[in-house]
């Protein structure tokens, strides 16, 4: 945060890495929107944010929530009881298979015709 | 410029819809091609679609054609006897294409590939904003 610039901007100098970030990842859900079998794949926002209050307490840090009027985050009520590890990003939608993968019955040629 | 891989997977799904849309033609074209034996009609053409990562993003996950598969269904058997592809018992065979199912899947091809030139213009236009930015 030395660069003058991104201090000014301050948070939006850092969303912007995660716009694209998330722009990657819709476009290649859009690229794979016919590909049978495709996963499709999102950010999840509050499981992200709890990651980051979990590993903040963790080193000792002061929590998310540090007053009593603060309005609580929607992951950090969770955050004691979630054990297992999510990642940031987690397979939300599943993209429906409009064709079967090919059987042996067919005969394949890979090359153009 | 680092949203430039977006155009890698903007254009790996054109290229595979225009795949696509190559072996709906030859389909459709073919729709009413008739042969004189079962073995030399036209067998449809149907691409089988991958998901590949992209190599420098694992964010990005591209396509890929993996291959192009001839269906297998039988021709139909049409009796017509003053065809001159007739065989010696006036049957000809023609491919078992559905014109309407094709078309439908041509219409769906047709979006996917507008959905991919949107994508890429939707990336240009947001590294066009980024260039221009505190200007």
């Amino acid at each position: 945060m030395s660069n003058p610039i991104s201090s000014y901007l301050g948070l939006q100098a850092d969303a912007l890495p995660l716009r694209e970030q998330r722009m990657k990842l819709i476009a290649s859900n859009l690229a794979n929107a016919d590909t049978p079998g495709f996963q499709a794949r999102d950010l999840d926002f509050n499981a992200a944010l709890a990651a980051a209050a979990r590993t903040r307490e963790a080193g000792g840090q002061s929590p998310l929530r540090e007053r009593a009027d603060h309005i609580p985050l929607p992951g950090a009520d969770a955050l004691a009881r979630v054990s297992p590890p999510r990642p940031a990003w987690t397979a939300t939608v599943s993209t429906p298979m409009p064709s079967a993968p090919p059987t042996a019955g067919r005969r394949w040629s890979t090359g153009p015709r | 410029m680092s949203n430039l891989p977006i155009f890698d997977v903007a254009g790996s799904a054109m290229r595979a819809q225009s795949v696509r849309l190559s072996t709906l033609a030859s389909n459709l074209a073919n729709a009413d091609s008739v042969a004189g034996s079962p073995e030399q009609v036209y067998r449809p053409l149907e691409p089988v679609f991958r998901a590949s990562a992209h190599a420098s993003d694992p964010a990005l996950t591209g396509v890929q054609v993996a291959g192009i598969v001839e269906r297998d269904t039988p021709p139909i058997q049409r009796y017509e006897p003053g065809h001159p592809l007739a065989d010696a018992q006036g049957y000809v065979y023609a491919p078992d294409v559905d014109p309407v199912s094709q078309m439908v899947n041509l219409i769906s091809a047709s979006r996917s590939y507008q959905a991919g030139v949107e994508m890429m213009n939707t990336a240009k236009e947001l590294a066009v904003a980024t260039l221009s930015m505190g200007r």
